[in-house]
Formats: structure tokens, C-alpha cells, sequence
């Protein structure tokens, strides 16, 4: 019962990150170049990305290396990608 | 060798499920992991070209099929959840739900690709619209073959066999996760 709950929550969040990331996309305009917009679109979806692992994939269960691990992989990728944004012109 | 030796995973034994699946979802990571970041280099070198391309792309189709996705995976793991607990009915209920959205993904996957057509835009066009037929593309086979997967394991539905298809399925989603924004949101 108390997993099903937590599988609840995950949903919620991750409906709910995405529906504010579309609409602050649709509603502020273009963000075109911001990085501030950037960073706060890529860190949501490390915490989409996280519930996904925790919840979904149990991961929580698992070793606090693990998760130690996977999320030292998607900051990587997403801070690369961040990093990519301050070379852009 | 006696069954010990063979169920010894080393540190991938701390993980839930089958390790096998885990070395999957982190090679998977990494593959996709560098073609995101090849796609952010080239953005950044070519940012103006990036942007009026993104700018065709309709946002709330992609929004829609992340809630999609996500709303499919939260089902998968209900069937899991509804598996354990010995509710074999449920469990297969809840993974025909999971499927019919995935099918859905595909669906509007497929109407935002034939609206690109339709603008003219193709897989050989070069620059942006070449990686985002690429990447979202490759995703879509995984999507394909994650309801493949889904279809056996509602079919020959072990808890084994449910927790390793499921997870498949969740890697999808986790891609899916990081794709959305870089393709759709950062411009």
C-alpha cells in the first residue's frame, strides 16, 4: 500500500514538472539563450529523472553507492549540457 | 562452479532486479548520453540555425507524449507492484494500460513527424532537424521494442519477468526524460 503511494507521488511529480516546464515555455515566450531558463529546465528533469530511478526502478532500495553513482551519470550529461549553453552565442 | 558462484553479482547484487538489466539501462545511458551532449555541441556552434528549427516544433505535442510516457511507466510499475502482491489480473490490466499509452507515444510521435514532412523538413536536411529525427527516432525503436517486451511479459508474467520488462520500459522513460527538454525546451 505504501509503495503504491510512493508510485503515486512519483506520477504526480513528474505530471506536474512537466506541465509547469510547457507552460512557462508556452506563457514566458521564447527563452531562447537564457541560460537561468536552461538550468531550471535541466534541473527538473534531474528530479524527473531521479523519481524515475527511485520509484519506478526501486532504486531507492538499492545502495546508497548506487545512487550516489546515478547521479554523478546525469549530472554529467546535464551539467555537459549546461556547459554547452555557456558557449553558445 | 556450484549456483552460489553463479548468482554472484559482485556490487551489481546490491542493485533491485536483474543485474543484467541494470549493465543495459547504464550502457543505455551512456549511449544516449553522448549523443545528447553531440547535440549540445553542435547547438552551441550553430545556435542561430538551432533556434529557428526548435521554433517549428510544436512544444505542447511533446509535453503531451512526456505526460504520456510517464503516466505508461507509472502503470508499468503498478503491474509490478500489483505482481508481488499476487494480483496476476490487475498486474496484466495495468500492463495492457501501459502498452495502449506506449502506443499512443508512437501515434503522436508519428503525426509530429509527418507534420515535419509536410514543412519539408527530412532526416537528410543536415543540422538540427537530422539530430532530432536521429535521437527522437532511436527512442521511438526503443519504444517499439519495450512494448514487444511488455507484450511477452503480460504474456509469461513471472515476477522475474515482469520487474526485468518493466524496467526496460522505465529506461525508456528515463531517456525520454533528459530528450524533452534539450530538444523541445532549451533553446
Amino acid at each position: 500500500m505504501t509503495h503504491t503511494i510512493h508510485l503515486t507521488r512519483a506520477w504526480a511529480i513528474l505530471v506536474g514538472l512537466t506541465v509547469i516546464s510547457v507552460t512557462v515555455a508556452l506563457t514566458a515566450g521564447p527563452i531562447e539563450g537564457g541560460r537561468v531558463a536552461a538550468a531550471v529546465s535541466l534541473s527538473l528533469s534531474f528530479i524527473k529523472a531521479r523519481q524515475v530511478l527511485d520509484h519506478f526502478l526501486e532504486l531507492r532500495n538499492a545502495d546508497g553507492g548506487w545512487h550516489a553513482f546515478f547521479s554523478v551519470l546525469l549530472l554529467f550529461i546535464l551539467g555537459g549540457l549546461m556547459l554547452c549553453t555557456f558557449f553558445t552565442h | 562452479m556450484s549456483d552460489d558462484d553463479t548468482d554472484d553479482w559482485g556490487v551489481l547484487s546490491g542493485l533491485p532486479g536483474n543485474p543484467l538489466l541494470w549493465i543495459l539501462i547504464i550502457s543505455e545511458l551512456l549511449v544516449f548520453g553522448a549523443f545528447f551532449l553531440g547535440y549540445g555541441v553542435d547547438r552551441a556552434l550553430h545556435a542561430a540555425a538551432f533556434r529557428a528549427a526548435q521554433a517549428e516544433l510544436d512544444v505542447r505535442l511533446g509535453g503531451m507524449n512526456t505526460i504520456v510516457l510517464v503516466t505508461s511507466g507509472w502503470l508499468a510499475a503498478k503491474a509490478l507492484a500489483a505482481r508481488k502482491a499476487g494480483l496476476r489480473g490487475q498486474a496484466r490490466l495495468w500492463l495492457s494500460g501501459a502498452g495502449v499509452l506506449g502506443a499512443c507515444f508512437l501515434l503522436l510521435k508519428g503525426i509530429e513527424y509527418s507534420r515535419e514532412f509536410a514543412h519539408g523538413h527530412g532526416l537528410d536536411e543536415g543540422g538540427f532537424f537530422t539530430l532530432f529525427f536521429l535521437m527522437t527516432g532511436f527512442h521511438a525503436a526503443h519504444v517499439v521494442m519495450g512494448l514487444f517486451l511488455l507484450a511477452i511479459v503480460g504474456w509469461k508474467d513471472s515476477i522475474a519477468n515482469i520487474e526485468t520488462g518493466t524496467a526496460f520500459w522505465h529506461m525508456v522513460d528515463l531517456i525520454w526524460l533528459i530528450l524533452f527538454p534539450i530538444v523541445y525546451l532549451v533553446r
